[in-house]
């Protein structure tokens, strides 16, 4: 199995969209606070329709919320 | 907290208490050679058994809305699908492991074993507290430390 990375910026997203909480961003982006938490980690990769929705609430594209590094 | 972690912690609590309640009783006073002899040791597992129910479904039913306005979302879906393939791995040891250690231990004096029925009963009943708990426990771990990605 290839050892690709998914990163994501939510974090310096939350901070330039007036700090954001996670509450607020998982409440706009219909998830829970742990599943923000989760994926501020790095723990989780969340699905494409999730990840859309991410998107969306920064109102941004999805390749700047999600980046794909090659193992 | 999610409703997820909540229910999972509620159901910890319910079925280890329900499970000590039960070995406590099918251990006690001669064991499960008595176990079947006087019908009160019966009827106290099945109220245990019953508690335990009615305890479990009144947590589902307090807590089928949760604080935030997302109840569950697709990690939690997640979480609770393995742990329930968790749960089912969890038995399926227990019945496997507590059957061996009947055959070995009854196997020793005589051929043709004479067993206590009372452990039919024991492994019946404890199998399906040991999932509900097996499943509570790896769906709390799971939440803490699940790492991967959305199916």
């Amino acid at each position: 199995m290839p050892n690709d990375k998914i990163i994501n910026h939510l974090r310096r997203l939350r901070f330039e969209n007036g700090e954001m909480t996670q509450q607020e961003l998982a409440d706009r982006s219909l998830c829970t606070r742990q599943t923000i938490i989760a994926l501020e980690q790095g723990r989780y990769v969340p699905s494409l329709t999730l990840a859309f929705r991410i998107s969306d609430v920064f109102n941004v594209a999805l390749e700047d919320v999600f980046e794909y590094r090659k193992a | 907290m999610t409703q997820l972690k909540t229910r999972a912690i509620w159901a910890l609590c319910i079925w280890s208490l329900v499970m000590i309640g039960l070995c406590v009783v099918f251990f006690s006073k001669g064991g499960p050679a008595t176990f079947l002899d006087g019908e009160l040791r019966v009827t106290l597992t099945r109220a245990f058994f019953t508690v335990g129910i009615i305890a479990y479904f009144t947590v589902l039913y307090v807590t089928r809305r949760g604080k935030t306005s997302i109840v569950k979302d697709e990690r939690d879906e997640l979480i609770q699908k393995r742990s329930m393939a968790t749960g089912f791995y969890v038995v399926l040891f227990y019945v496997f492991f507590f059957c061996m250690f009947l055959y070995w231990f009854y196997k020793i004096d005589q051929k043709s074993a004479v067993m206590p029925v009372g452990w039919i009963w024991f492994l019946g009943i404890s199998c399906y507290f040991m999932g509900f708990i097996s499943r509570a426990v790896a769906a709390l771990i799971l939440e803490k430390r699940m790492s991967g990605n959305a199916e």
